[in-house]
């Protein structure tokens, strides 16, 4: 993948170029800066998660907020039900947007640094997330199915939200770990940092990361998906061959 | 040591995975059976999702028999003819399998029909094999075995299409084998199990093949049938983990290995009594998983490709 080779480095000559606008004249300082210790993650076969550093520098007062998106994806929730004492899935809503990942963490809670229909319309925190129904229905009957989803993702570590890891060092100087759980999906993500005094966004800076999967384990999950006729072959050769070898290893036993 | 399965998505301990491979290949090689009804479960126990459990069992099924039947073939206990017929009957049935399990996957309720094909199979088994120990374990029926005759006729013996097996010394309707096969290969599609549970008592009892010839035959149609479903999973729901069968596959032959050396020394009646429990333990917790309050009524479907 050429793709994850050629991100980080015009996004470095940036940084470069606005770490010198911070240095060189305070009139022209750009209220925040922020970058990533790393922007691409590799998911080989050893893969347990993993965290990310995000750091950078403020000039002005003001909230820290950060959210990393993954890609949007299709989502269908269901709901069980008892049916002659077994539970069964029976209700159903899919969500046509759902982000497949989405971390959210500041410096104080998020009710605290702007109102809700502000974070609304930028996005910022879980209880305001968008997800658009694919077949419309009623507000109420969605709801339940729109809290379950975020509900399951935070129990499998996709959906996050932390009111105080956004840290400080100094005054002007901030940093927070962004955890990327084992089960993470690949794709473009974007980490987007705002700075926000009195309900108002004062800077914003995006930065992509990419997350792929490398090597043999990335090829498997791609054959399988791409050529699922061969896969399938290939499984069955593989098992064959598998079989016969043992059945020659231990012919004498 | 964590590896990521690349299909079941999910990062699991490989020493596990070997684990359980060898640990259920012990089992198969004491009691002769093909372990996939124990291996499904388990894998679900661990959290592979029930689609890509059932797939991925059918992959490593195709390995165990192929390394069971060359034993049987060299001892001249395969009977191809009926093995075919089986096989016919197979494809039929494995195939019209996936059909349901995708139709059942895209309806949301293949979990629960793959935990309910269990709770029916492993308990209507784990019972039968307990009364069996039970009664053998008892010193007034020792010996006191009786077999049922080979060519009592009844009604099966009226169906047409009759054809000769010789290696089996039969002349019965191609019906039989044929919907017996059909029978299997749904199974084998549904459950993740090569079927010889099921198949092994209908061949002997249903067709009354001479048992010396049962078990090879059995595992010639499992190879194709589990090579059947293998395909049509992969192609239709991209369930099949190649990883995780592969190492399923390690620990499991050799745990086979240990498995037949270990039955030899160890009395079989008892052992038996053992297994029972196994299964009737195993069912008994898929069956609590149905019933059971589940901790979130809503769970996330797979995605809509």
């Amino acid at each position: 993948m050429n793709i994850s080779r050629l991100i980080p480095y015009p996004r470095k000559i940036v940084l470069a170029a606005l770490s010198l606008a911070l240095l060189s004249g305070p009139a022209e300082a750009v209220p925040v800066v922020a970058d990533l210790s790393k922007y691409v993650i590799s998911i080989d076969s050893g893969f347990t998660g993993t965290d990310v550093l995000l750091y950078g520098a403020v000039e002005e007062e003001g909230d820290l907020v950060v959210v990393v998106r993954g890609p949007s994806e299709r989502v269908s929730i269901r709901r069980k039900d008892r049916v002659a004492g077994i539970w069964m899935n029976q209700d159903e809503v899919e969500f046509q947007d759902a982000p497949s990942f989405y971390l959210v963490a500041s410096n104080r809670p998020l009710d605290e640094i702007a109102q809700r229909n502000f974070r609304e319309l930028h996005q910022i925190g879980l209880d305001v997330m968008r997800l658009t129904p694919v077949v419309a229905r009623p507000d109420e009957e969605v709801e339940p199915f729109r809290e379950a989803l975020v509900r399951n993702r935070r129990r499998e570590g996709l959906y996050s939200e932390s009111i105080d890891a956004m840290k400080f060092l100094s005054n002007r100087l901030f940093s927070t770990s962004l955890q990327f759980p084992a089960n993470v999906p690949e794709g473009f993500y974007r980490a987007e940092v705002f700075l926000i005094r009195d309900g108002k966004i004062i800077s914003a800076e995006t930065t992509p990361l990419f997350i792929n999967k490398t090597g043999f384990l990335w090829q498997i999950n791609f054959y399988a998906h791409s050529q699922p006729e061969l896969y399938g072959i290939a499984a069955i050769l593989i098992a064959l061959f598998v079989g016969w070898i043992a059945a020659v290893a231990f012919r004498k036993a | 040591m964590q590896i990521y399965l690349p299909i079941a998505e999910m990062s699991a301990n490989i020493f596990l995975l070997l684990g359980m491979g060898g640990g259920v290949g012990i089992l198969s090689g004491i009691f002769g059976v093909g372990g996939g009804f124990l291996m499904t479960p388990l894998l679900i126990f661990i959290g592979v999702p029930p689609a890509v459990s059932v797939a991925t069992e059918a992959n490593q099924i195709v390995a165990s028999s192929v390394s069971g039947v060359l034993a049987h073939w060299r001892r001249g206990n395969v009977d191809f003819k009926m093995g075919i017929v089986l096989l016919v009957g197979g494809i039929v049935g494995s195939s019209f399998g996936v059909w349901l399990f995708s139709l059942l996957r895209q309806l949301g309720q293949i979990d629960l029909v793959i935990s309910l094909s269990y709770v029916v199979f492993l308990g209507v088994i784990g019972v039968l094999m307990a009364i069996e120990s039970a009664r053998s374990m008892l010193p007034a029926d020792r010996g006191g075995r009786r077999r049922r005759k080979l060519h009592q006729h009844y009604w099966v013996h009226g169906l047409p299409l009759k054809m000769r097996f010789r290696r089996s010394k039969l002349y019965i309707s191609a019906l039989l084998p044929l919907g017996i096969g059909v029978i299997v290969g749904i199974l084998a599609a549904i459950m993740g199990v090569g079927g010889g549970f099921i198949m092994v008592p209908a061949m002997i009892y249903l067709l009354g093949m001479p048992t010396s010839v049962v078990v090879g035959t059995s595992l010639f149609q499992i190879i194709f049938v589990t090579a059947n479903v293998t395909f049509l999973q992969a192609v239709n729901n991209a369930t099949v983990d190649v990883l995780l069968a592969l190492l399923l596959l390690t620990g499991g032959v050799i745990g086979a290995q240990v498995g037949t050396r270990l039955g030899s020394r160890l009395r079989g009646e008892q052992l038996r009594g053992l297994l029972a429990l196994i299964v009737l333990a195993v069912c008994g917790k898929i069956f609590y998983d149905l019933v059971g309050t589940p901790a979130d009524p809503y769970s996330i479907g797979h995605l809509v490709p």
